[in-house]
């Protein structure tokens, strides 16, 4: 890994040659490319894969790392960058490339937008349920680099699932594709599923296939509010093992729930379980009615539907990513559902003082805890120590924990990915022969690939 | 191989009874559901993972070709060894070992065989959605290799969506786990670039599998039509109603003969063909579907739509689905599958395409498949004793796949590659997307000893032979 440190200037220059001013980034607004305390030299800006093909090609050349971004709202996830660089802005590739509603398929750019996605989609009655969080802002390209996934994903699965076909440009500027326009295909490698949640340390993604489906014609939410976490577990347990469960059942912690800002959720009570349901109006309504019996003797229930309910899961989606008062820690546990109760408990997880939030996805498994307290002040080395129970704590559930958010002083100090799996091994031959010279995304990765 | 002394070796590890190495025990071994053949140089059967190791370990210090193998269903001869290599198969790692109902999951050894688990399951209240034709037989192990589909696969996804997490075993004998015990893992989704990987990266020893919930309502309907063209507008139709139905089948007029042939599974033998159609979930979403996908069945020129009345029936109808490709036993000794898929939309188009390069080759070719993905199988039975019958149904079959290929689609819905289709890989990747495929398995299988030869085009000839154990048991003299 031969480094060439090159002058900022120099960067700069060289990258305006390559792709003329109108895709690089004037010096003074590198700002928004931030990663905590790490500043990129240039960014550039490609308009097509052409130029991001360039741009890699270069940067393979000269042995300048790359840090893709694109709606930037997941950019801070991961551990802190190890190599100076450049920002690769991918938000000027959003065009919709190909939409065959009878088909059932989408084929879209990276840098699109979710929303902008969901509303082509949306014309003809059709739906890929990735959900992310800030879906207004958040591209095609982030979702699938980070995995991330949203609150419907117990019944309607993960961005992976959706993804029939994708393609790349590798570390060394060649562009690749895999997998198809089709929605069964099992010619060659998945590498589908390899490039979902690589956080662009294998390749950029400049364009994504999608099979889809009907969009739900209804959705409606129920709230309820319950005396305590054993009456509130109990209550989501005995509703998951009904036919008519929900498509998505979440248990909020007291503070959560009310962070969720919506003043008719019951707050200031017990634990909150939220439920969606989504689909035809014969099915939202039967599985409505029926969770609303099963709990008659919740303290409390709010009911919403349409537009309001989906408003609902748009901001439960949001919460741990808010922009506006975002919190100082947010830990995500990848746990099996029946780590529910020990989850629920986690509302002790003391990091210097501060109590979290706990978000729980029931019918998935795992959730979130969060911490919204101002930890600016507090001893980054205390905050670190907490944070290495709470992934030791994880692992003893049957999962992991990653730290989605937190100072850049506790990042420091802490591994963000929280331990190194089994297939290790075979993680770093996979780096090491996708990107040999260690330019995308250098250090941010589990392991510090 | 300079090989008694390892096979000695392996005898020390698994005990003398399950290294086979004989010529006459190993003739099973030396096929699988292609019409591909080769005789391995000796099959060993471990009873755990630590002897999967020890044996994979010892295979690999002598330099030695491992393949895996589950029940040798398999269409792409995915598990066909090389005369030297070294076959290890797991009729004794066919254990459940738990299911769990909190986390609707099970944790099961590779030899399971998918239907068991399925039944074993249901007493929960859950089942196992993958449901290859071939799961009376085939293993999960098989599955997870091929990452094979099956009806559901329409709106439950294909095995990759139900796996968990994996216990596997490299080429070099190290045992290491992919994904954790939830959904979601840190780090890179290995978990989903072994499914699929067809025994290239490693042999599975323990699965952790999701389970779903019994729907609370099923309906099974077969939607009869006069020709095959007017069962593919119908297929259409109930896509376009907004409907994705738990499977969406069709069935064309001779395999319908052939399946009546061998059983009653209330196919009309007149039809030209019949979808066969089911719908999942709460009582009140099936009825209003129901009604929905009949309404697109009679619109779309169906000459008559029988729904089951009672589960008895509804098992009758699948039983003729899963059956069929047995009951062209009777009508030619050998058949070949293709795989191809292509988008919806262009169903009726490409079976056109078959039913013409049936008659310009003078190949007999049925079609039973999965209508509602797009994901074709045309089978052409012939009798490969005929000098020149099988390069016949090879170059039928390429040009079946050239025309999925430029009609937007791919050549494996759910079989895989293996051996029979690696020379088409160009048609819908280049060098540089399998250069890049060729990079994962280099970090899976650095020294690329298991299952050596397969999915990618390496200009070797390929040249079938159709297995003879049909023709040495006199079935066709």
């Amino acid at each position: 890994m031969t480094a060439r440190t090159e002058p900022q200037d120099n960067i700069s220059a060289q990258l305006e040659a390559l792709l003329g001013r109108n895709s690089t980034v004037d010096p003074s607004q590198l700002q928004q490319y931030a990663i905590g305390p790490f500043l990129p030299a240039a960014a550039a800006v490609p308009a097509d894969t052409g130029q991001v093909a360039a741009t890699l090609e270069w940067a393979h050349r000269s042995g300048v790392a790359v840090y893709p971004f694109g709606g930037r709202t997941l950019s801070q996830l991961g551990n802190i960058p190890t190599r100076p660089g450049i920002a690769l802005d991918m938000t000027r590739l959003n065009r919709l490339v190909d939409f065959q509603p009878a088909d059932m398929t989408v084929r879209a750019e990276a840098g699109m937008t979710v929303a902008q996605l969901d509303s082509h989609l949306s014309q003809d009655a059709k739906y890929v349920p990735l959900a992310p969080p800030l879906a207004k802002q958040a591209t095609i390209g982030g979702t699938l680099a980070t995995g991330i996934s949203g609150p419907m994903r117990a019944a309607y699965g993960l961005p992976r699932d959706w993804l029939i076909g994708i393609s790349v440009v590798g570390a060394d500027g060649a562009a690749t594709k895999a997998g198809g326009q089709v929605v069964k295909n099992v010619t060659g490698y998945d590498l589908n599923r390899l490039y979902t949640g690589s956080l662009g340390t294998l390749a950029v993604i400049t364009e994504a296939t999608f099979k889809v489906n009907p969009a739900p014609t209804q959705w409606a939410g129920i709230a309820a509010a319950f005396a305590d976490n054993n009456t509130a577990i109990q209550a989501c347990g005995e509703l998951q093992s009904r036919p008519f469960a929900p498509q998505a059942l979440h248990l909020l912690s007291p503070t959560a729930a009310r962070r969720l800002g919506n003043s008719d959720i019951p707050s200031g009570y017990g634990p909150v379980a939220v439920a969606f349901m989504a689909g035809r109006p014969s099915s939202v309504r039967r599985r409505v009615t029926d969770t609303a019996l099963l709990w008659l003797d919740a303290a409390s229930t709010l009911h919403v539907s349409g537009d309001e309910a989906v408003q609902l899961t748009e901001s439960l989606a949001d919460l741990p990513f808010q922009q506006q008062d975002p919190p100082s820690v947010c830990v995500r546990i990848n746990a099996p559902p029946q780590a529910l109760p020990k989850l629920m408990d986690m509302d002790g997880c003391d990091l210097a003082g501060a109590l979290p939030g706990v978000m729980a996805d029931v019918g998935f498994g795992g959730g979130r805890l969060i911490w919204w307290d101002d930890l600016s002040d507090a001893d980054p080395t205390a905050i670190a120590e907490g944070i290495a129970e709470i992934q030791a704590g994880a692992i003893q559930l049957g999962g992991d924990a990653i730290v989605e958010s937190c100072p850049a002083t506790v990042k420091e100090r802490i591994d963000v990915w929280g331990f190194e799996p089994s297939g290790m091994a075979i993680m770093r031959r996979l780096k090491e022969q996708f990107d040999p010279d260690n330019i995308l995304n250098p250090g941010r990765f589990i392991g510090g690939l | 191989m300079a090989r008694p002394d390892l096979l000695t070796q392996i005898r020390a590890v698994v005990g003398d009874d399950y290294v086979i190495d004989h010529r006459e025990d190993l003739l099973v071994y030396e096929y699988d559901g292609s019409v591909d053949r080769s005789m391995p140089r000796a099959v060993v059967l471990p009873d755990t993972t630590d002897e999967v190791s020890r044996v994979m370990r010892l295979a690999f210090e002598a330099g030695v070709t491992v393949v895996g193998r589950g029940s040798g269903t398999g269409l792409s001869g995915g598990a066909i060894t090389p005369p030297d290599g070294l076959q290890i198969a797991f009729p004794r790692m066919n254990r459940i070992l738990d299911v769990d109902t909190v986390n609707r999951t099970a944790l099961v050894e590779p030899g399971v065989i998918n239907l068991d688990l399925d039944n074993h399951v249901r007493q929960f209240g859950m089942r196992y959605a993958p449901d290859p034709s071939s799961q009376r037989a085939c293993s999960l192990g098989g599955n997870i290799a091929e990452n094979a589909g099956g009806p559901h696969c329409l709106a439950y996804g294909a095995t990759t969506n139900h796996v968990i997490g994996m216990e596997v075993v490299l080429e070099n004998g190290d045992v290491v786990h992919l994904g954790t015990g939830a959904r979601e893992a840190a780090g890179y989704d290995l978990r989903g670039a072994f499914v699929g990987s067809e025994g290239t990266f490693g042999i599975a020893t323990k699965i952790l599998v999701r389970l779903l919930p019994m729907p609370e309502s099923v309906r099974t309907f077969l939607g009869i039509f006069p020709d095959i063209d007017s069962a593919c507008t119908a297929v259409s139709a109930v896509i376009g109603y907004g409907i994705v139905p738990a499977a969406l089948e069709m069935i064309d007029a001779l395999s319908i003969r052939a399946v009546q042939n061998v059983t009653d599974a209330g196919y009309p033998n007149d039809a030209g063909a019949v979808l066969l159609i089911e719908l999942e979930g709460l009582q009140e979403e099936v009825e209003e579907v129901t009604q929905e996908v009949e309404s697109a069945l009679w619109d779309t020129g169906a000459a008559d739509v029988r729904i089951a009345e009672d589960d008895a029936e509804r098992e009758r109808l699948w039983v003729g689905r899963k059956t069929a490709f047995g009951a062209f036993g009777a009508i030619a000794p050998n058949y070949y599958l293709v795989d191809g898929v292509v988008p919806r939309t262009r169903l009726t188009h490409m079976l056109r395409k078959v039913s013409e390069v049936s008659d310009r080759y003078g190949i007999t070719i049925a079609n039973v498949f999965h209508a509602g993905d797009g994901n074709l199988h045309p089978c052409m039975l012939f009798d490969g004793r005929e000098p020149g019958v099988m390069e016949n149904a090879m170059a039928a079959a390429a040009e079946l796949m050239e025309e999925c290929a430029a009609l937007g689609g791919t050549l494996s819905g759910e079989h895989g590659i293996g051996l029979e289709k690696k020379e088409f890989m160009p048609l819908v990747y280049s060098d540089d997307d399998m250069a890049a495929m060729q990079r994962v398995r280099e970090a899976f299988a650095p020294e690329n000893r298991l299952n050596p030869g397969k999915i990618f085009p390496d200009g070797s000839y390929y040249r079938p032979s159709p297995h003879p154990a049909a023709l040495t048991a006199g079935l066709y003299a």
